[in-house]
């Protein structure tokens, strides 16, 4: 674990953090500090709950070399938010039925959380929630990126995540003939 | 951090504008056919996406922005101008000129208008709404056409019968001067009315300041409907204690006060129309280009700009544009961002695009590492909600494709967007589409095309057992099967073997027979998919005899006639509910019991009911997914879900309340009169139980209910399912990927 300890920053957020025991203090890959509510980030990430759990939490900053400042901080305002955040009424008293797996839809809040996210920004949080285990946020900017792609033909899709057509042209038409209703241009 | 597009395009207004679909969006939401018609002469290109090259922007245009009334026309008094938006204004003049110079106006259809004369009955006049220019063209009118009535067949005595319509020119076939002479004959038609919206007029009136609702008497209906645009776009109707008409956009509810009632009453005994309504839609931006036809046919491609996306380009030319894109974009193109996983070697292999940039970024582009971890895609596509939209994100690329096709993936995309029910097949009323999501429309639309001239017997996931009935004798009683989305050719069974089983059932009183078929599922992957099993079911009140054959590989096998003593009405038997799960055979009962039939060893067997079901008679059930059953049965406002392996116990897994699922659809009455009577009765249950159809009696409802989420919409009044014999088309899952032969090879390296 690195540690700037010449840092000013570093220090007055690890006085903060020893002043209160409920945070934890995370560093991005370029060496920004990070607090977020113990609980919170226990609550949902399971790699931090882990760390947590086992100890390996360094009040000086632990280090996530994974991650960079601008995602670090999108995770920690999720966080907080998502700490104050009471969840809806209709969210709560939609049971969830027998055949299928839970799921529930983006809350207001959430989808305004990820709407003001650029492109860059929103897939970078993507791959922090990833690689921190946090499930809920996963879901939620995975489901934006899927509406991103709502409502697109394969063209502007590829056009707006820059993919590169590897398909024959026989075997495009191939798949459109056979899968014709997909598109409304029939 | 910029987006990624951004950086790589010095004009974002040039980028935004030279994407069609954008354009298109934003032609789409200009709100008024003024905009759309002045957004289209910026230049060709701009036409082209506002006109014909996509209906569907003018369709979808006319969904948001639906046409507007701009006069009403009534009998005797002439028109009266309606409150317009200022940007209609011009058009509204328009209109208002050329009515003022009419007689009287038989009709009007599209901005085209058959107007009578004034000094000759015979003859008529049509004219362009928002072209004519009354005073020079009305001695030879370029546009309009002089029909004199001594050349219409009949007698000039049937006067008073005679009405003038305009006719539809859709199809081309007919020019804009078309029109149909009627003379009235009594006829009853049967139509088929499907409710689709429940308005309340208090609620949507509540900024008019209406001083009055209930007429005196309390016996006038207090509101009257007048009039209801094409379309059901606009409702005009009148507030009868308040003498208040108004106009209401049926899309968002806004109404309008248009005027008092005065002057005009409904039913004018004169033969001229007492009200005539005269709209404006986004056919103005069509007659004021070529016709859209030429347009169609003329290739899109050939004008393009090179950079210009291409929406849903057909295959032969996306693959040229995709091309010109990809040299259009190769000096930016993040090369080696590599499929690895993000948490391996960031940096290393830096891609050669963000340090010519200088992009201070440590790992490669997070939209290629996010998009290139399988898992992350797998997550994202999971989401898409839609067949439709998956289908298309498979097209993406290879590497999408295989994603896309997992069976594992397949699975749970599934139990999230469970295969949504598309029609409905009644009896003898044919089908009706059942309200659904726009994207799934298409696939509606081409499932109904399937769907005609045939009578459907069987339905199993898009594949369809179908008895031909196209009129011809050649055809008669014979069956096919025919895929649901494809419009290919039908594959023709051979006739089913005469039934043997006449003789083997004892009683001989009051014997019933029928014949029906059955889809076989052809779940081994080695069965064809044209296997089916024709039953004969043969029974009294005694005993009960299936005789069924099977067809594989195109020939129909051995009959088998297992019989069983089988007490039960034996109407019961003829309404029962049957359905063949894999290689077992079902039959609801009256006993408290189902009774099973396995195909394999010609052997019955019974499942038994749950107990508290055993009186119930609206129970329904359906094929689960383990090749098992669910049983869907209503307990007073209750709807209960069990589940059985298809042999033992029947355990309930679920229970929905009827009520407070179907809180949203303002049901004027849950409890029937009769208090007897089930209040809810369950209609139809879908594969896997993942929507069933329930019936709530008292207001005569019939709502279909996605159970994954218990999102409930309405879908016909129950007139409409009285008939027993209706079944649901549903949407076929999962979509039917091509197998790629180079997959193998090609599944590593298809990301750049």
């Amino acid at each position: 674990m690195e540690v700037d300890k010449g840092k000013g920053e570093a220090e007055e957020t690890r006085k903060v953090a020893e002043a209160d025991r409920d945070t934890v203090t995370l560093k991005s890959s370029d060496g920004k500090l990070f607090e977020v509510s113990k609980e919170a980030a226990a609550r949902l990430s399971t790699v931090l709950a882990g760390m947590i759990a086992g100890g390996s939490i360094d009040d000086n900053g632990t280090d996530l070399k994974q991650i960079g400042s601008e995602a670090l901080e999108n995770v920690v305002d999720y966080c907080n938010k998502h700490a104050n955040s009471i969840p809806s009424a209709a969210l709560i008293s939609s049971s969830i039925s027998f055949n299928t797996a839970p799921f529930k839809e983006p809350e207001e809040w959430e989808r305004k959380f990820v709407d003001r996210l650029s492109h860059d920004a929103l897939f970078d949080l993507v791959e922090a929630a990833n690689f921190l285990g946090m499930e809920r946020l996963l879901d939620v900017t995975c489901h934006k990126i899927s509406e991103m792609m709502k409502g697109k033909s394969p063209d502007q899709i590829r056009e707006v995540f820059n993919i590169k057509n590897d398909y024959t042209k026989e075997e495009l038409e191939e798949i459109r003939q056979e899968l014709a209703w997909a598109f409304y241009d029939d | 951090m910029e987006p990624e597009a951004a950086r790589q395009r010095s004009c974002p207004v040039a980028s935004v504008l030279d994407n069609d679909h954008l354009l298109e969006v934003i032609l789409h939401s200009l709100d008024s056919p003024t905009w759309l018609v002045r957004a289209a002469l910026v230049s060709t290109r701009w036409l082209r996406g506002a006109r014909a090259s996509n209906p569907d922007l003018l369709t979808r245009f006319r969904e948001r922005c639906p046409p507007r009334i701009i006069a009403l026309h009534s009998a005797p008094d002439g028109h009266i101008a309606v409150p317009v938006p200022p940007e209609l204004a011009t058009a509204a003049r328009l209109v208002c000129q050329t009515l003022a110079s009419s007689y009287y106006v038989c009709d009007c259809l599209d901005g085209r208008l058959l107007v009578g004369n004034d000094d000759d009955d015979d003859t008529y006049d049509v004219r362009r709404l928002l072209h004519s220019k009354p005073e020079r063209r009305r001695p030879s009118p370029p546009k309009s056409m002089s029909v004199s009535f001594s050349s219409m067949p009949g007698k000039p005595k049937c006067y008073r019968e005679r009405i003038l319509r305009l006719l539809d020119c859709e199809d081309n076939s007919h020019d804009d001067t078309s029109c149909v002479c009627f003379y009235l004959a009594y006829n009853s038609v049967e139509l088929c009315f499907v409710l689709r919206d429940t308005i309340s007029v208090r609620e949507v009136c509540g900024h008019l300041n209406v001083e009055k609702w209930e007429p005196d008497d309390g016996d006038t209906a207090p509101v009257e409907v007048v009039l209801v645009g094409d379309d059901a776009e606009f409702v005009i109707f009148n507030i009868v204690a308040s003498e208040i008409v108004c106009c209401m956009q049926v899309r968002n509810r806004v109404v309008e006060k248009i005027s008092r009632l005065f002057a005009w009453r409904p039913c004018s005994p004169d033969r001229r129309p007492p009200l005539l309504l005269l709209s404006l839609g986004p056919s103005v931006v069509r007659s004021g280009a070529a016709p859209p036809r030429a347009a169609a046919a003329c290739p899109a491609s050939t004008m393009k700009p090179p950079t210009a996306a291409t929406r849903d380009a057909s295959g032969s030319n996306s693959g040229s544009s995709a091309s010109k894109r990809r040299l259009f974009l190769e000096p930016v193109l993040p090369v080696n961002t590599s499929t690895l996983p993000p948490t391996a070697t960031p940096g290393s292999r830096r891609s050669r695009a963000s340090q010519d940039l200088g992009l201070c970024r440590q790992g490669p582009c997070p939209v290629a590492s996010v998009l290139g971890d399988d898992n992350l895609l797998a997550e994202i596509l999971h989401r898409l909600d839609s067949p439709t939209w998956l289908v298309r994100a498979a097209l993406v690329s290879t590497r999408w494709l295989s994603s896309a096709s997992n069976p594992d993936f397949l699975r749970r995309f599934r139990e999230r967007c469970p295969p949504r029910i598309l029609a409905l097949c009644l009896a003898e009323h044919g089908e009706f589409q059942v309200p659904g999501p726009p994207e799934l429309a298409a696939a509606a639309r081409r499932a109904l095309a399937t769907l005609a001239r045939s009578d459907v017997r069987d339905g199993l996931n898009g594949r369809l057992l179908v008895e031909i009935d196209d009129g011809d004798p050649v055809t008669y009683n014979t069956y096919a099967i025919r895929s649901l989305l494809h419009l290919a050719r039908d594959r023709p069974l051979p006739s089913p073997p005469n039934s043997i089983s006449g003789s083997l059932v004892r009683g001989g009183f009051g014997r019933c027979q029928c014949r029906f078929l059955r889809l076989l599922e052809c779940e081994d992957n080695g069965g064809d998919d044209i296997s089916c099993v024709c039953f004969d079911l043969a029974y009294d009140s005694v005993e009960l005899c299936v005789e069924f054959s099977i067809l594989r590989s195109g020939v129909w096998g051995a009959q088998h006639c297992p019989v069983t003593e089988f007490r039960q009405d034996t109407m019961d038997t003829l309404g029962a509910q049957m359905l063949l799960v894999g290689s077992k055979f079902y039959m609801m009962t009256t006993l408290g019991y189902i009774l099973g039939l396995d195909l394999t060893t010609a052997s019955f067997f019974t499942v038994q009911l749950p107990d508290e079901l055993l009186n119930n008679r609206t129970l329904k059930f359906s094929r689960a997914q383990d090749f098992g059953l669910y049983l869907v049965g209503a307990k007073g406002f209750q709807l209960c879900v069990w589940h059985s392996d298809g042999v033992g116990q029947f355990v309930l897994v679920d229970t929905i309340s009827v009520r407070e699922a179907c809180g949203h659809l303002n049901v004027r009455k849950w409890k029937p009169h009769d208090g007897c009577r089930a209040p809810v009765k369950v209609a139809l249950v879908g594969d896997n139980a993942e929507f069933m159809m329930f019936d709530i009696v008292a207001s005569a409802i019939v709502c279909c209910m996605q159970v994954r989420n218990r999102v409930v919409e309405k879908v016909a009044e129950r007139v409409l399912l009285h008939k027993k014999t209706f079944r649901p088309i549903t949407m076929v899952w999962p979509p039917i990927f091509p197998v790629r032969d180079k997959e193998v090879k090609n599944s590593e390296s298809s990301y750049p």
